[in-house]
């Protein structure tokens, strides 16, 4: 509490400091001006853009730009670029962090990651666990990233507790008609894309893309490993990736259609439970796709948005346990399908504000989970889930200055309870340089399927108790502000408390158990600076000072890094046709699951884009360019992993017919 | 700010320069790159040596002695701010506005104004969408200075019908788009600070694209902005005939008239046109294309 009361001191100095300060006025310029002046470009023109509501939230955006000046080639990576967000990887799924929270033996479950909109959540897992090329989509399709902070259940049902993450793709007007780019680095990574754009005339446009990749990947140390007869000192050919994304969107008029197909094969080389590791022969496969349509047009004085989709998730895994003096080569499958619908209608209530109300239904046709052993179906699970859920949220445009934010929602599933999940928040801009924003939420998460019921005799997990959804309540106060017309400052205090965490815990054998018994909270305060300096050079810094803490009594959480400094650099040279950036980023010590704390250590990464020619762009990049050793907390048959050294990467983009 | 490099040398001699017989005084305000472009046409076509170019902008500007220099003959305001300083300082010598919208009838000078007759726009429209011949037009009755019968009457001997609707002011502004979904093919509008700004032109382009009604806009930046095309003067060309409209002034042929652009540029927003299944046609006259 005594953290929260220095936060909050803090944002209220912060507030005195800026909120004083006069605004330039603007000058009253001849009509001819119209003429000449600048107008917004309108992004949502390209209207399949299926943004966010506007959220009374701290907000984040990694534009197209971003991602090509700094070479982000997953989402793991982008999102480590933000403020306050981090990412550990185990080999086999890359985890986010955020306020402080990423426990291992999640599945990254605590936000929500969405697609044009549309939630990627599975069925089983209720996971966002997709950040690295098990994310389908190459980020070279991607218009801008939306990181909206805090809690969005009240919009968005269950798992919106920390954060959403918005991925918004270009509009396939926007793109080339023909591109292709390949892609090699450090650990035999390959990868190839291809992605076209056509008019297809009356109004329709169409983009395509697909890329396949092939990763060899790395070798690891054998010490303290239960490995396969054989292997001595170390392993390799365990840690390959292989797969292949697809994606098309067709807008026509009032219509938007999706289609998303992918898999992914990994060969994870750490073992789960009490399976080997190191083992060539074991590997998880993740396919996550869907279909969607979304048909939005004025009708009356608002807008009504209706959306259907069609989603598929299928997993399965190998992993050889050892019984006995045998290996019995399990195999976990779980498959899910399921349709959702939802229509919105936004209107506007005179003198008020605008109002936004929702109906949405899931109907889960599948949800399937089983082991096969020996060809035999064992364990086999099916609790397919329907759910409904009705929403609505207030604008009121109180004054000029202050707007206030009200919205809930109510969410009814047939395997779990009723919940209601409300969310205030107060927006006052004194100026438009200014706008500090206070949010008070109550968000939530039911188990996923996969807590629940999931259960493998006890090799590597034993059957849960009756599970009861998470609860948060959520404080968040920040304040922007731009210093200068090119300087902006960020101010972000929160204080969140979960209660019923579901958290798996490690029973004697190393068999995990998934219980509810657990609660934490989290406080911190996180300083964004950013700006452009002359000729084009962006700068940027952010420091993230977190406190969470769980258990009975309060304990440090594991994965959880107290501080959690950035710094950016962009410098374009030679008139913007070579991009030179460098990152920085620094964690503090994070405990393992078992309590062992395991150092902090400073990433540095340096990226150079060079524009050869019209048609030809040349990307390099080193990733942890110092080297550094480190290690990130997991939760496989061990607790701790060395992250990745220094690695390399390059990447030839051709723009065959522009 | 190309321009305003490449202008450098001839701003900076002429500024040197003390003025010379038949000295023109240009006043303009620096950092507007339509004012730049214009500029330079003035300038090909007076040729520097003649001009003495006053940037209001500048530190120690100082108009009213430029103005009362000996030899001074003309002056030349560029823009609506520059012929308000000028005329403060009552000028003896016969003023040239340019670069503006809605002149007042002025005294002993010209004006090149930056309206395009809307015959203009309907010929331009005419040319880059066939056979398309219902406009809109939004008409704001403090502004205009035609009544709804006379766009009408001048549509009409275009070939064209127009839907004039009164809009007062940006509240209005898309109830008025609404009102002419599926009455018109194309929406033109006129350049108006108080409906199209920086606030409106979002919502207006939401609106235009939800109602399949592609605007036409007044400017490049309104056709970045979401407009499906753009007809706008031809800066530098206004500058040229600015120019000789300031010879003639000079030699005595006319006392100064009131001039429209007499050269239109046109664009189109090729993204905006493919969402909205428009067809422009590609031909012989030069199109700027936004994507």
């Amino acid at each position: 509490m005594a953290n929260f009361r220095t936060i909050f001191t803090a944002l209220v100095c912060a507030w005195s400091v800026f909120a004083g300060s006069p605004d330039d006025g603007t000058k009253k310029a001849g009509d001819e001006r119209v003429l000449f002046g600048d107008l917004p470009a309108v992004e949502a023109a390209a209207l399949h853009a299926q943004t966010l509501a506007e959220a009374p939230a701290n907000v984040s955006v990694i534009t197209a730009a971003d991602i090509r000046r700094y070479g982000y080639r997953t989402l793991a990576e982008a999102l480590g670029s933000v403020r306050g967000f981090y990412a550990t990887y185990d080999h086999m799924y890359h985890y986010v962090g955020v306020r402080g929270v990423s426990l291992p033996g999640d599945f990254n479950t605590r936000f929500l990651v969405m697609l044009n909109g549309h939630p990627l959540t599975d069925n089983i897992y209720d996971s966002n666990g997709f950040f690295g090329q098990d994310f389908g989509l190459d980020l070279d399709l991607v218009e801008r990233i939306e990181i909206i902070r805090g809690p969005t259940s009240a919009l968005y049902g269950s798992n919106g507790m920390l954060a959403n993450i918005n991925v918004v793709t270009r509009s396939p007007v926007d793109g080339e008609r023909l591109r292709v780019a390949a892609e090699t680095a450090s650990f035999g990574e390959r990868k190839l894309s291809v992605s076209m754009s056509r008019y297809l005339g009356g109004g329709a446009n169409l983009m395509l893309s697909a890329s396949v990749f092939n990763n060899a990947g790395m070798s690891f140390p054998a010490d303290g490993l239960a490995v396969p007869a054989g292997v001595r000192g170390s392993f390799s050919n365990a840690d390959g990736e292989r797969g292949y994304h697809t994606f098309a969107n067709l807008i026509w008029h009032d219509w938007s259609f999706t289609a998303y197909f992918n898999a992914r094969q990994k060969q994870p080389p750490i073992g789960l439970g009490t399976s080997l590791s190191g083992d060539p022969s074991q590997h998880v496969m993740d396919s996550r796709s869907l279909v969607a349509a979304t048909y939005k047009r004025q009708a009356g004085p608002g807008e009504v948005r209706w959306q259907l989709s069609y989603d598929q998730y299928r997993y399965h895994d190998r992993f050889n346990y050892p019984i006995g003096d045998d290996l019995a080569a399990v195999h976990d499958q779980n498959r899910g399908d399921w349709v959702n619908s939802q229509l919105t209608y936004e209107l506007p209530v005179a003198g008020v504000g605008p109002l936004t109300v929702g109906l949405r239904g899931s109907w889960e046709l599948r949800s399937e989970q089983y082991n096969l052993i020996d060809g035999e179906v064992q364990n086999y699970t099916a609790r397919p889930d329907r759910s409904v859920a009705v929403f609505a949220q207030q604008q009121w445009d109180l004054s000029s200055r202050w707007k206030l934010y009200g919205g809930v929602r109510l969410d009814d599933t047939k395997n779990y309870h009723r919940f209601v999940s409300p969310r205030v928040a107060a927006v006052f801009q004194p100026s438009p340089r200014t706008v500090y924003k206070l949010v008070y939420g109550r968000p939530f998460r039911n188990p996923s399927a996969f807590e629940q019921f999931y259960n493998d005799g006890g090799l590597s997990y034993a059957a849960a108790p009756p599970l009861s959804p998470e609860v948060a309540n959520t404080f968040e106060a920040s304040m922007e502000r731009q210093l200068t017309r090119n300087t902006t400052l960020i101010v972000n205090g929160f204080h969140y408390r979960i209660g019923q965490v579901i958290e798996a815990v490690m029973l004697d054998g190393g068999v995990q158990q998934y219980r509810n018994d657990a609660r934490l909270r989290s406080t911190g305060l996180e300083l964004e600076l950013s700006g452009k300096a002359g000729g084009g050079i962006e700068v940027s810094g952010s420091v993230a000072v977190q406190d969470a803490a769980g258990g009975s009594p309060m304990t440090r959480l594991a994965n959880s890094p107290r501080y959690l400094p950035k710094m950016r650099l962009g410098v374009p040279l030679f008139r913007d046709r070579l991009f030179v950036s460098g990152a920085l980023q620094q964690f503090s010590a994070r405990a393992t699951g078992s309590g062992d704390l395991l150092g902090g250590s400073v990433l540095a990464d340096l990226t150079a884009t060079v524009r050869l020619h019209r048609r030809f762009d040349l990307q390099c990049g080193l990733r942890n360019a110092l080297d550094r050793r480190y290690e990130d907390p997991i939760f496989l048959t061990v607790d701790r992993l060395r992250g990745d050294g220094r690695s390399v990467f390059l990447k030839l983009i051709w723009r065959v017919w522009e | 700010m190309g321009v305003i490099w490449a202008l450098t040398p001839y701003l900076l001699a002429a500024a040197s320069l003390p003025p010379a017989r038949g000295a023109i005084v240009v006043a303009y305000e620096s950092g507007v790159d339509a004012y730049a472009e214009a500029l330079e046409g003035i300038g090909a076509t007076l040729g520097s040596s003649t001009l003495r170019l006053v940037d209001l902008n500048a530190a120690g500007a100082d108009l009213t002695r430029a103005l009362g220099a000996p030899g001074v003959q003309l002056v030349i305001a560029v823009g609506s701010r520059a012929l308000a300083e000028v005329q403060s300082r009552k000028a003896a010598v016969p003023t040239i506005a340019t670069m503006m919208l809605h002149l007042a009838e002025g005294e002993g000078g010209g004006h090149v104004e930056l309206d395009i007759p809307l015959s203009a726009q309907l010929q331009a429209m005419r040319w880059l969408w066939p056979n398309r011949f219902r406009a809109g037009i939004i008409r704001n009755p403090g502004r205009s200075r035609y009544s709804a019968e006379a766009l009408e009457s001048r549509a009409r001997k275009e070939g064209y019908t127009v839907l004039v609707i009164d809009c007062d002011g940006p509240a209005r502004l898309l109830k008025t788009v609404a009102a002419m979904k599926g009455k018109v093919d194309f929406l033109l509008c006129f350049p108006d600070p108080d409906l199209y700004n920086p606030v409106t032109v979002k919502p207006l382009v939401m609106a235009s694209l939800e109602g399949r009604l592609p605007i036409v806009g007044f400017s490049p930046a309104f056709v970045r902005a979401g407009a499906a095309a753009g007809i706008y003067p031809d800066y530098r060309e206004t500058g040229r005939q600015t120019g000789e409209m300031a010879q003639r002034l000079l030699r005595g042929e006319d006392r100064g008239a009131d001039e429209g652009p007499r050269k239109i540029r046109v664009a189109v927003n090729q993204r905006v046109a493919r969402l909205l299944g428009v067809e422009f046609k590609s031909g012989t006259l030069p199109v700027e294309v936004f994507r």
